[in-house]
Protein backbone atom coordinates (compact mmCIF):
# COMPACT_ATOMS: atom_id res chain seq x y z
CA UNK A 1 0.00 0.00 0.00
CA UNK A 2 1.33 3.65 0.80
CA UNK A 3 4.17 4.15 1.82
CA UNK A 4 3.39 7.00 4.33
CA UNK A 5 5.56 8.35 7.55
CA UNK A 6 4.28 10.05 10.23
CA UNK A 7 0.79 12.37 10.53
CA UNK A 8 -1.11 12.41 7.29
CA UNK A 9 -4.74 13.90 6.50
CA UNK A 10 -6.67 11.32 4.43
CA UNK A 11 -6.91 14.06 1.75
CA UNK A 12 -2.85 14.01 1.61
CA UNK A 13 -2.66 10.10 0.47
CA UNK A 14 -3.20 11.00 -3.31
CA UNK A 15 -0.94 12.37 -5.77
CA UNK A 16 -2.97 13.88 -7.98
CA UNK A 17 -0.37 15.55 -10.16
CA UNK A 18 1.55 13.09 -11.71
CA UNK A 19 4.04 12.74 -13.92
CA UNK A 20 1.97 13.82 -16.73
CA UNK A 21 2.19 17.18 -15.05
CA UNK A 22 6.22 17.10 -14.48
CA UNK A 23 6.05 16.37 -18.66
CA UNK A 24 3.56 19.61 -19.20
CA UNK A 25 5.86 22.57 -17.56
CA UNK A 26 8.82 20.52 -18.89
CA UNK A 27 7.32 20.69 -22.30
CA UNK A 28 6.53 23.89 -22.13
CA UNK A 29 9.54 25.21 -21.04
CA UNK A 30 11.67 24.12 -24.33
CA UNK A 31 9.16 25.93 -26.25
CA UNK A 32 10.20 29.14 -24.19
CA UNK A 33 13.55 28.72 -24.08
CA UNK A 34 14.07 27.26 -27.83
CA UNK A 35 12.36 31.08 -28.67
CA UNK A 36 14.23 32.87 -26.29
CA UNK A 37 17.19 31.47 -28.78
CA UNK A 38 15.42 32.32 -31.99
CA UNK A 39 14.70 35.74 -30.93
CA UNK A 40 18.61 36.55 -30.08
CA UNK A 41 19.39 36.23 -33.56
CA UNK A 42 16.32 37.68 -34.99
CA UNK A 43 15.83 40.61 -32.72
CA UNK A 44 18.89 41.08 -30.66
CA UNK A 45 21.10 40.29 -34.00
CA UNK A 46 23.32 37.67 -32.10
CA UNK A 47 24.50 36.95 -35.81
CA UNK A 48 26.50 33.67 -34.09
CA UNK A 49 23.12 32.27 -34.02
CA UNK A 50 22.20 32.40 -37.57
CA UNK A 51 22.82 28.37 -38.02
CA UNK A 52 19.97 27.73 -35.63
CA UNK A 53 17.94 30.85 -35.96
CA UNK A 54 15.31 28.89 -38.47
CA UNK A 55 16.09 24.98 -36.67
CA UNK A 56 15.41 26.87 -32.80
CA UNK A 57 11.81 28.31 -34.23
CA UNK A 58 10.92 24.85 -35.71
CA UNK A 59 12.05 23.40 -32.59
CA UNK A 60 9.32 25.77 -30.76
CA UNK A 61 6.73 25.22 -32.91
CA UNK A 62 7.00 21.33 -32.48
CA UNK A 63 6.64 21.76 -28.42
CA UNK A 64 4.34 23.66 -28.27
CA UNK A 65 2.39 21.68 -30.64
CA UNK A 66 2.58 18.94 -28.02
CA UNK A 67 2.46 20.86 -25.05
CA UNK A 68 -1.30 19.97 -24.43
CA UNK A 69 -0.68 16.60 -24.95
CA UNK A 70 0.65 15.43 -21.57
CA UNK A 71 -2.33 17.56 -19.65
CA UNK A 72 -5.18 16.01 -21.79
CA UNK A 73 -3.43 12.31 -20.83
CA UNK A 74 -3.75 13.36 -17.41
CA UNK A 75 -7.58 14.78 -17.47
CA UNK A 76 -10.22 12.42 -16.80
CA UNK A 77 -12.38 13.94 -19.23
CA UNK A 78 -10.26 15.16 -21.85
CA UNK A 79 -13.07 16.00 -24.44
CA UNK A 80 -13.57 18.98 -22.01
CA UNK A 81 -10.49 20.81 -22.31
CA UNK A 82 -11.96 22.97 -25.05
CA UNK A 83 -14.18 24.20 -21.50
CA UNK A 84 -11.37 26.08 -21.03
CA UNK A 85 -11.39 27.86 -24.31
CA UNK A 86 -15.00 28.52 -24.76
CA UNK A 87 -15.72 29.64 -21.05
CA UNK A 88 -12.83 30.19 -19.28
CA UNK A 89 -13.66 31.54 -15.87
CA UNK A 90 -10.80 34.63 -14.68
CA UNK A 91 -10.83 33.61 -11.07
CA UNK A 92 -9.25 30.68 -11.72
CA UNK A 93 -5.54 30.90 -12.99
CA UNK A 94 -5.55 28.56 -15.42
CA UNK A 95 -7.95 30.37 -17.36
CA UNK A 96 -5.36 32.16 -18.75
CA UNK A 97 -3.94 28.96 -20.59
CA UNK A 98 -6.17 29.53 -23.52
CA UNK A 99 -5.43 33.32 -24.22
CA UNK A 100 -1.60 32.73 -23.32
CA UNK A 101 -1.40 29.63 -25.77
CA UNK A 102 -3.50 30.92 -28.55
CA UNK A 103 -1.62 33.98 -28.76
CA UNK A 104 1.48 32.44 -28.93
CA UNK A 105 0.58 29.52 -31.03
CA UNK A 106 -0.61 32.31 -33.80
CA UNK A 107 2.83 34.66 -33.09
CA UNK A 108 4.84 32.05 -33.19
CA UNK A 109 3.17 30.34 -36.61
CA UNK A 110 3.48 33.56 -38.02
CA UNK A 111 7.06 33.91 -37.12
CA UNK A 112 7.98 30.44 -38.33
CA UNK A 113 5.69 30.92 -41.52
CA UNK A 114 7.34 34.36 -42.52
CA UNK A 115 10.93 32.76 -41.95
CA UNK A 116 10.29 30.26 -44.57
CA UNK A 117 8.29 32.07 -46.81
CA UNK A 118 10.61 32.54 -49.48
CA UNK A 119 11.61 28.44 -48.70
CA UNK A 120 7.61 27.74 -48.93
CA UNK A 121 7.53 29.98 -52.20
CA UNK A 122 10.97 28.17 -53.99
CA UNK A 123 9.49 24.70 -53.22
CA UNK A 124 6.52 24.97 -54.48
CA UNK A 125 7.51 26.34 -57.83
CA UNK A 126 10.39 23.61 -58.08
CA UNK A 127 7.82 20.65 -57.23
CA UNK A 128 5.08 19.25 -58.83
CA UNK A 129 1.95 17.23 -57.75
CA UNK A 130 0.46 16.52 -54.01
CA UNK A 131 3.59 18.34 -53.00
CA UNK A 132 3.38 21.73 -55.21
CA UNK A 133 -0.18 21.66 -53.41
CA UNK A 134 0.72 21.70 -49.83
CA UNK A 135 3.61 23.94 -50.57
CA UNK A 136 1.18 26.40 -52.35
CA UNK A 137 -0.95 26.05 -49.50
CA UNK A 138 1.84 26.99 -47.22
CA UNK A 139 2.29 29.97 -49.43
CA UNK A 140 -0.81 30.80 -49.02
CA UNK A 141 -0.93 31.13 -53.35
CA UNK A 142 1.26 34.00 -52.87
CA UNK A 143 4.46 33.80 -54.75
CA UNK A 144 5.90 37.19 -54.30
CA UNK A 145 9.84 37.01 -52.97
CA UNK A 146 10.57 39.98 -54.87
CA UNK A 147 13.53 41.69 -52.46
CA UNK A 148 11.21 44.15 -51.39
CA UNK A 149 8.55 41.65 -50.18
CA UNK A 150 11.41 39.84 -48.47
CA UNK A 151 12.53 43.00 -46.47
CA UNK A 152 9.16 43.57 -45.75
CA UNK A 153 9.01 39.92 -44.10
CA UNK A 154 12.56 40.61 -42.76
CA UNK A 155 10.84 43.45 -40.50
CA UNK A 156 7.69 41.93 -39.50
CA UNK A 157 9.47 38.50 -38.43
CA UNK A 158 11.64 41.39 -35.92
CA UNK A 159 8.53 42.77 -34.75
CA UNK A 160 6.89 39.26 -34.13
CA UNK A 161 9.82 38.34 -32.39
CA UNK A 162 10.03 41.19 -30.23
CA UNK A 163 5.98 40.56 -29.63
CA UNK A 164 6.94 36.63 -29.06
CA UNK A 165 9.59 37.27 -25.93
CA UNK A 166 7.00 38.56 -23.31
CA UNK A 167 4.42 35.76 -25.10
CA UNK A 168 6.69 33.02 -24.48
CA UNK A 169 7.31 34.37 -20.81
CA UNK A 170 4.34 34.54 -20.14
CA UNK A 171 3.32 31.21 -21.24
CA UNK A 172 5.98 30.01 -19.63
CA UNK A 173 5.93 32.29 -16.37
CA UNK A 174 2.05 31.71 -16.23
CA UNK A 175 3.16 28.00 -15.46
CA UNK A 176 5.09 28.93 -13.01
CA UNK A 177 2.13 31.26 -11.59
CA UNK A 178 0.33 28.24 -11.15
CA UNK A 179 2.36 26.89 -8.42
CA UNK A 180 3.35 30.06 -7.32
CA UNK A 181 -0.14 31.17 -6.68
CA UNK A 182 -1.19 28.13 -4.40
CA UNK A 183 -1.14 29.91 -1.26
CA UNK A 184 -1.61 26.69 0.84
CA UNK A 185 1.63 25.03 -0.37
CA UNK A 186 4.63 26.47 1.23
CA UNK A 187 6.68 25.00 -1.12
CA UNK A 188 4.94 26.55 -4.06
CA UNK A 189 3.82 29.55 -3.04
CA UNK A 190 6.22 32.07 -3.55
CA UNK A 191 6.43 35.16 -6.42
CA UNK A 192 10.04 33.72 -7.40
CA UNK A 193 8.25 31.01 -8.79
CA UNK A 194 7.58 32.01 -12.21
CA UNK A 195 10.94 33.85 -12.34
CA UNK A 196 12.84 30.28 -11.66
CA UNK A 197 10.35 28.40 -13.73
CA UNK A 198 10.93 30.97 -16.87
CA UNK A 199 15.05 30.93 -16.12
CA UNK A 200 15.28 27.45 -15.80
CA UNK A 201 13.31 27.09 -19.09
CA UNK A 202 15.73 29.25 -20.70
CA UNK A 203 18.15 26.63 -20.00
CA UNK A 204 16.45 23.56 -21.15
CA UNK A 205 15.25 25.34 -24.67
CA UNK A 206 19.17 26.38 -24.86
CA UNK A 207 20.56 22.96 -23.70
CA UNK A 208 17.87 21.44 -26.03
CA UNK A 209 19.82 22.96 -28.95
CA UNK A 210 23.12 22.07 -28.29
CA UNK A 211 22.02 18.33 -28.35
CA UNK A 212 19.91 18.96 -31.31
CA UNK A 213 22.04 20.54 -33.72
CA UNK A 214 24.67 18.97 -33.12
CA UNK A 215 23.02 15.47 -33.70
CA UNK A 216 21.20 17.35 -36.57
CA UNK A 217 24.89 18.71 -37.98
CA UNK A 218 25.92 14.93 -37.54
CA UNK A 219 23.24 13.31 -38.98
CA UNK A 220 23.87 15.81 -42.54
CA UNK A 221 27.33 15.23 -42.40
CA UNK A 222 28.19 19.03 -42.32
CA UNK A 223 30.72 20.83 -39.64
CA UNK A 224 29.42 22.13 -36.63
CA UNK A 225 29.56 25.73 -36.29
CA UNK A 226 31.70 26.30 -33.44
CA UNK A 227 30.51 30.39 -33.21
CA UNK A 228 27.32 28.68 -32.93
CA UNK A 229 28.57 26.82 -29.79
CA UNK A 230 30.95 29.28 -28.67
CA UNK A 231 27.55 31.37 -28.05
CA UNK A 232 24.73 28.83 -27.13
CA UNK A 233 27.57 27.62 -24.30
CA UNK A 234 28.10 31.03 -23.14
CA UNK A 235 24.46 32.02 -22.65
CA UNK A 236 23.61 28.68 -21.11
CA UNK A 237 25.94 29.43 -18.23
CA UNK A 238 24.37 32.79 -17.67
CA UNK A 239 21.24 31.63 -17.24
CA UNK A 240 23.00 28.37 -15.61
CA UNK A 241 23.86 30.94 -12.76
CA UNK A 242 20.41 32.62 -12.81
CA UNK A 243 18.61 29.81 -12.56
CA UNK A 244 20.83 28.03 -9.82
CA UNK A 245 21.09 31.07 -8.27
CA UNK A 246 17.34 32.08 -7.88
CA UNK A 247 16.81 27.99 -7.19
CA UNK A 248 18.80 28.26 -3.93
CA UNK A 249 17.74 31.98 -3.16
CA UNK A 250 14.14 30.41 -2.61
CA UNK A 251 15.64 27.87 -0.55
CA UNK A 252 17.88 29.78 1.49
CA UNK A 253 14.97 32.54 2.11
CA UNK A 254 13.27 29.45 3.69
CA UNK A 255 15.76 28.38 5.39
CA UNK A 256 16.53 31.50 7.26
CA UNK A 257 13.21 32.37 7.76
CA UNK A 258 12.84 29.15 10.02
CA UNK A 259 9.45 29.54 9.73
CA UNK A 260 6.85 26.52 10.43
CA UNK A 261 6.90 25.61 6.69
CA UNK A 262 10.85 24.59 7.54
CA UNK A 263 9.80 21.91 9.77
CA UNK A 264 8.44 20.16 6.34
CA UNK A 265 10.35 21.13 3.60
CA UNK A 266 14.00 20.80 5.39
CA UNK A 267 13.23 16.81 5.75
CA UNK A 268 11.61 17.12 2.52
CA UNK A 269 14.78 18.45 0.97
CA UNK A 270 17.71 16.28 2.38
CA UNK A 271 15.34 12.55 2.98
CA UNK A 272 12.46 12.28 0.69
CA UNK A 273 13.66 14.33 -2.74
CA UNK A 274 17.53 14.07 -1.79
CA UNK A 275 18.23 12.38 -4.77
CA UNK A 276 16.56 13.87 -7.31
CA UNK A 277 17.14 17.45 -5.87
CA UNK A 278 20.41 17.11 -3.78
CA UNK A 279 22.07 14.92 -6.52
CA UNK A 280 20.30 15.60 -9.85
CA UNK A 281 19.00 19.35 -9.37
CA UNK A 282 21.97 20.71 -7.71
CA UNK A 283 24.94 18.28 -8.34
CA UNK A 284 24.85 16.55 -11.38
CA UNK A 285 22.49 18.83 -12.78
CA UNK A 286 23.86 22.17 -12.05
CA UNK A 287 27.24 21.72 -10.22
CA UNK A 288 29.05 19.56 -12.81
CA UNK A 289 27.53 21.28 -15.69
CA UNK A 290 28.58 24.70 -14.61
CA UNK A 291 32.16 23.82 -13.98
CA UNK A 292 32.22 22.13 -17.83
CA UNK A 293 30.72 25.80 -18.88
CA UNK A 294 32.80 27.69 -17.01
CA UNK A 295 35.86 25.52 -18.68
CA UNK A 296 34.10 25.90 -21.83
CA UNK A 297 33.91 29.54 -21.68
CA UNK A 298 37.15 30.81 -19.75
CA UNK A 299 39.04 28.20 -21.61
CA UNK A 300 37.72 28.78 -25.15
CA UNK A 301 41.28 30.14 -26.86
CA UNK A 302 42.67 26.73 -25.58
CA UNK A 303 40.47 24.76 -27.28
CA UNK A 304 39.72 22.85 -29.96
CA UNK A 305 35.89 22.80 -31.89
CA UNK A 306 35.91 19.05 -30.98
CA UNK A 307 36.07 19.31 -26.96
CA UNK A 308 33.71 22.64 -26.70
CA UNK A 309 30.82 20.50 -28.72
CA UNK A 310 31.91 17.41 -26.40
CA UNK A 311 31.85 19.33 -23.44
CA UNK A 312 28.97 21.70 -24.04
CA UNK A 313 26.78 18.69 -25.32
CA UNK A 314 27.68 16.36 -22.09
CA UNK A 315 27.02 19.79 -20.20
CA UNK A 316 23.38 20.51 -22.10
CA UNK A 317 22.54 16.65 -21.49
CA UNK A 318 22.48 17.14 -17.92
CA UNK A 319 21.12 20.31 -17.92
CA UNK A 320 17.88 18.81 -19.83
CA UNK A 321 17.94 16.53 -16.49
CA UNK A 322 18.53 19.32 -14.18
CA UNK A 323 15.82 20.96 -15.28
CA UNK A 324 13.30 17.84 -15.43
CA UNK A 325 14.72 17.07 -11.94
CA UNK A 326 13.56 20.42 -11.11
CA UNK A 327 10.17 20.22 -12.34
CA UNK A 328 9.30 16.80 -10.54
CA UNK A 329 10.97 18.10 -7.72
CA UNK A 330 8.59 20.76 -7.48
CA UNK A 331 5.54 19.25 -8.77
CA UNK A 332 5.89 16.00 -6.56
CA UNK A 333 7.67 17.67 -4.14
CA UNK A 334 5.23 20.14 -3.15
CA UNK A 335 2.52 17.09 -3.23
CA UNK A 336 4.45 14.10 -1.10
CA UNK A 337 4.54 16.19 2.09
CA UNK A 338 1.30 16.45 4.34
CA UNK A 339 -0.36 20.02 4.66
CA UNK A 340 -0.24 18.93 8.51
CA UNK A 341 3.59 19.78 7.82
CA UNK A 342 4.29 16.65 10.23
CA UNK A 343 4.08 14.46 7.93
CA UNK A 344 5.19 12.49 3.79
CA UNK A 345 3.84 9.61 1.14
CA UNK A 346 5.75 8.60 -1.58
CA UNK A 347 5.00 8.64 -4.92
CA UNK A 348 6.46 6.13 -7.72
CA UNK A 349 4.97 6.15 -11.27
CA UNK A 350 4.56 3.01 -12.61
CA UNK A 351 5.96 2.15 -16.22
CA UNK A 352 3.07 1.15 -18.19
CA UNK A 353 -0.24 3.28 -16.08
CA UNK A 354 -2.23 5.66 -18.31
CA UNK A 355 0.45 8.39 -16.49
CA UNK A 356 3.59 6.19 -16.42
CA UNK A 357 6.65 6.14 -17.40
CA UNK A 358 6.33 5.17 -20.83
CA UNK A 359 3.59 7.39 -21.67
CA UNK A 360 6.01 10.57 -20.60
CA UNK A 361 8.77 8.84 -22.74
CA UNK A 362 6.26 8.58 -25.72
CA UNK A 363 5.15 11.94 -24.92
CA UNK A 364 9.16 13.48 -24.70
CA UNK A 365 9.85 11.51 -27.91
CA UNK A 366 6.86 12.89 -29.55
CA UNK A 367 7.89 16.47 -30.30
CA UNK A 368 11.07 15.25 -31.21
CA UNK A 369 9.23 13.14 -34.22
CA UNK A 370 7.51 16.36 -35.05
CA UNK A 371 10.73 18.29 -35.02
CA UNK A 372 11.99 15.76 -37.82
CA UNK A 373 8.90 16.32 -39.71
CA UNK A 374 8.75 19.46 -39.45
CA UNK A 375 12.01 19.68 -40.66
CA UNK A 376 11.33 17.94 -44.00
CA UNK A 377 8.68 19.92 -44.78
CA UNK A 378 10.67 23.01 -43.74
CA UNK A 379 14.69 22.36 -43.98
CA UNK A 380 15.81 25.08 -41.36
CA UNK A 381 19.30 24.48 -42.17
CA UNK A 382 20.74 26.50 -45.59
CA UNK A 383 24.21 25.72 -47.05
CA UNK A 384 26.75 27.10 -45.08
CA UNK A 385 28.01 28.92 -48.11
CA UNK A 386 24.66 31.29 -48.80
CA UNK A 387 25.26 34.70 -47.44
CA UNK A 388 23.98 35.97 -44.47
CA UNK A 389 20.51 37.63 -44.41
CA UNK B 1 0.21 49.38 -50.52
CA UNK B 2 2.54 46.73 -52.79
CA UNK B 3 3.85 43.29 -51.68
CA UNK B 4 1.80 43.09 -49.14
CA UNK B 5 -0.50 40.36 -50.74
CA UNK B 6 0.25 37.80 -48.47
CA UNK B 7 0.22 39.64 -45.29
CA UNK B 8 -4.07 40.29 -46.36
CA UNK B 9 -4.34 36.50 -47.00
CA UNK B 10 -2.73 35.89 -43.50
CA UNK B 11 -4.82 38.44 -41.87
CA UNK B 12 -8.15 37.33 -43.71
CA UNK B 13 -7.25 33.63 -42.40
CA UNK B 14 -7.09 35.11 -38.91
CA UNK B 15 -9.66 36.66 -38.98
CA UNK B 16 -11.73 33.49 -40.51
CA UNK B 17 -10.44 31.82 -37.96
CA UNK B 18 -11.58 34.25 -35.14
CA UNK B 19 -15.07 34.50 -37.11
CA UNK B 20 -15.23 30.66 -36.79
CA UNK B 21 -13.98 30.57 -32.92
CA UNK B 22 -17.01 32.96 -32.20
CA UNK B 23 -19.45 30.68 -34.28
CA UNK B 24 -18.16 27.09 -33.09
CA UNK B 25 -18.38 28.57 -29.65
CA UNK B 26 -21.95 30.10 -30.11
CA UNK B 27 -23.05 26.57 -30.81
CA UNK B 28 -20.51 25.19 -28.19
CA UNK B 29 -21.64 26.86 -25.09
CA UNK B 30 -25.02 25.48 -24.05
CA UNK B 31 -27.67 27.94 -24.22
CA UNK B 32 -28.40 27.81 -20.25
CA UNK B 33 -25.05 28.66 -19.37
CA UNK B 34 -24.67 31.35 -17.37
CA UNK B 35 -28.45 31.27 -16.14
CA UNK B 36 -27.97 31.09 -12.28
CA UNK B 37 -24.03 31.02 -12.24
CA UNK B 38 -21.11 29.67 -13.82
CA UNK B 39 -22.53 26.37 -14.90
CA UNK B 40 -25.36 25.12 -17.44
CA UNK B 41 -28.74 25.98 -15.80
CA UNK B 42 -30.09 22.92 -17.18
CA UNK B 43 -27.67 20.85 -15.59
CA UNK B 44 -29.76 21.48 -12.20
CA UNK B 45 -32.78 19.93 -13.60
CA UNK B 46 -31.12 16.53 -15.27
CA UNK B 47 -29.30 16.00 -11.85
CA UNK B 48 -32.68 16.14 -10.07
CA UNK B 49 -34.43 13.58 -13.20
CA UNK B 50 -31.78 11.21 -12.39
CA UNK B 51 -33.13 8.01 -10.36
CA UNK B 52 -31.87 7.13 -6.64
CA UNK B 53 -29.10 5.31 -6.87
CA UNK B 54 -28.47 5.00 -2.68
CA UNK B 55 -31.53 4.29 -0.25
CA UNK B 56 -29.62 4.43 2.83
CA UNK B 57 -29.78 2.34 5.71
CA UNK B 58 -33.47 2.59 6.55
CA UNK B 59 -34.17 1.44 2.95
CA UNK B 60 -32.26 -1.49 3.73
CA UNK B 61 -34.14 -2.02 7.08
CA UNK B 62 -37.55 -2.57 5.48
CA UNK B 63 -36.66 -6.15 4.51
CA UNK B 64 -33.47 -7.00 6.38
CA UNK B 65 -35.13 -5.70 9.74
CA UNK B 66 -33.10 -8.93 11.60
CA UNK B 67 -29.55 -7.53 10.58
CA UNK B 68 -30.43 -3.59 10.68
CA UNK B 69 -31.28 -4.18 14.81
CA UNK B 70 -27.94 -6.49 15.48
CA UNK B 71 -25.84 -3.47 13.62
CA UNK B 72 -27.36 -0.46 14.91
CA UNK B 73 -26.59 -2.11 18.46
CA UNK B 74 -22.98 -2.26 17.58
CA UNK B 75 -19.92 0.23 17.30
CA UNK B 76 -20.83 0.03 13.21
CA UNK B 77 -23.89 1.45 13.54
CA UNK B 78 -22.79 4.86 12.08
CA UNK B 79 -21.69 2.99 9.56
CA UNK B 80 -24.27 3.11 6.33
CA UNK B 81 -24.92 -0.24 4.70
CA UNK B 82 -24.46 0.54 1.18
CA UNK B 83 -20.37 1.49 2.26
CA UNK B 84 -19.65 -1.98 2.35
CA UNK B 85 -22.02 -3.72 0.26
CA UNK B 86 -22.84 -1.61 -3.10
CA UNK B 87 -25.46 1.10 -3.95
CA UNK B 88 -28.99 0.15 -3.34
CA UNK B 89 -30.24 0.55 -7.05
CA UNK B 90 -27.96 -2.59 -7.44
CA UNK B 91 -30.31 -4.63 -5.66
CA UNK B 92 -33.45 -2.87 -5.61
CA UNK B 93 -34.90 -1.16 -8.88
CA UNK B 94 -36.71 2.11 -8.09
CA UNK B 95 -39.74 0.65 -8.67
CA UNK B 96 -38.93 -2.23 -5.70
CA UNK B 97 -38.16 -5.14 -7.15
CA UNK B 98 -35.41 -7.24 -7.16
CA UNK B 99 -32.27 -6.79 -9.54
CA UNK B 100 -29.59 -9.12 -7.96
CA UNK B 101 -27.98 -10.26 -5.03
CA UNK B 102 -26.34 -7.66 -2.66
CA UNK B 103 -22.25 -8.56 -3.33
CA UNK B 104 -20.56 -9.31 -0.44
CA UNK B 105 -17.36 -8.56 -0.12
CA UNK B 106 -15.19 -10.22 1.93
CA UNK B 107 -11.57 -9.08 1.46
CA UNK B 108 -9.64 -7.84 4.24
CA UNK B 109 -8.52 -4.46 2.20
CA UNK B 110 -12.50 -3.99 2.62
CA UNK B 111 -12.18 -3.78 6.60
CA UNK B 112 -8.51 -2.13 6.00
CA UNK B 113 -9.99 0.59 4.05
CA UNK B 114 -11.23 2.13 7.73
CA UNK B 115 -9.11 0.24 9.89
CA UNK B 116 -5.41 0.20 8.70
CA UNK B 117 -3.48 2.13 10.49
CA UNK B 118 -2.79 5.49 9.74
CA UNK B 119 -1.60 8.00 11.97
CA UNK B 120 -4.05 10.70 10.83
CA UNK B 121 -6.77 8.35 12.33
CA UNK B 122 -8.21 9.29 15.64
CA UNK B 123 -6.65 8.06 18.59
CA UNK B 124 -9.04 4.97 20.00
CA UNK B 125 -9.85 4.01 17.00
CA UNK B 126 -9.66 0.38 16.11
CA UNK B 127 -6.32 0.29 13.68
CA UNK B 128 -4.63 -2.27 12.33
CA UNK B 129 -1.35 -3.19 11.78
CA UNK B 130 -1.42 -7.12 9.90
CA UNK B 131 1.36 -7.87 10.84
CA UNK B 132 1.08 -7.54 14.47
CA UNK B 133 -2.73 -8.31 14.40
CA UNK B 134 -2.41 -11.92 12.17
CA UNK B 135 0.73 -11.86 11.89
CA UNK B 136 0.84 -11.83 8.34
CA UNK B 137 1.47 -8.85 5.91
CA UNK B 138 -1.49 -7.35 4.10
CA UNK B 139 -0.72 -9.01 0.74
CA UNK B 140 -0.84 -12.34 2.33
CA UNK B 141 -3.69 -11.83 3.89
CA UNK B 142 -7.17 -14.34 2.64
CA UNK B 143 -10.60 -13.35 1.77
CA UNK B 144 -12.45 -13.42 5.20
CA UNK B 145 -9.07 -13.52 7.39
CA UNK B 146 -11.22 -10.34 9.17
CA UNK B 147 -14.34 -12.13 8.93
CA UNK B 148 -12.71 -15.26 11.20
CA UNK B 149 -13.33 -12.89 14.60
CA UNK B 150 -15.25 -10.59 13.75
CA UNK B 151 -18.78 -9.68 12.78
CA UNK B 152 -18.46 -7.28 10.17
CA UNK B 153 -22.13 -6.30 11.07
CA UNK B 154 -21.18 -5.98 14.84
CA UNK B 155 -17.13 -6.17 15.49
CA UNK B 156 -16.74 -5.61 18.68
CA UNK B 157 -15.25 -9.30 20.56
CA UNK B 158 -16.06 -7.74 24.00
CA UNK B 159 -19.87 -8.09 22.88
CA UNK B 160 -19.94 -11.50 21.93
CA UNK B 161 -21.63 -12.81 24.67
CA UNK B 162 -24.74 -11.05 23.08
CA UNK B 163 -26.02 -13.94 20.90
CA UNK B 164 -26.42 -12.97 17.37
CA UNK B 165 -26.23 -15.45 13.77
CA UNK B 166 -23.85 -16.41 12.15
CA UNK B 167 -22.33 -13.11 10.19
CA UNK B 168 -26.21 -11.75 9.71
Amino acid sequence: MFETINFLFPNDLHIHWSLMIVMYPYITGLVAGAFIVSSLYHVFGKIEFRPIGRFSLLTSLAFLLTATLPLLNHLGHPERAMNIMITPHFSSAMAGFGILYTFYLIVLTLEVWLVFRKDIVDYARASTGLRRTMYKILALGVYDTSPEALEKDHKVVKVLAAIGIPAACMLHGYVGFLFGGIKANPWWSTPLMPVIFLFSAVVSGIAALVIFYQIAMRWRGEAISADCIRGLARWLWLFLIMTVTLELLEIITLAYEQAEEWEVIAPLLTHQLSFSFISLQMIIGALIPMILLMITVLMDSFMKDKLRNMLTFIASSLLLIQVFAMRWNVVIGGQIFSKSFRGFRDYTPHFLEKEGVLAAILLGLLPCVLLIVLSRVLPPFRSQKEPIG
Amino acid sequence: MKHTKHYWRAGFLLVGGLIGFIFVRHFLVPTSFGQFGFYRGTNLAEQQAKSVVHGGKESCSTCHEDVAKNHAAGSHAVVQCENCHAALSKHINKDGEFVELMPIDRSPQLCLRCHRSLPSRPTGFPQIETKEHLGLDEPELQAGACLACHNSHRPSLEKKKVKYENNG
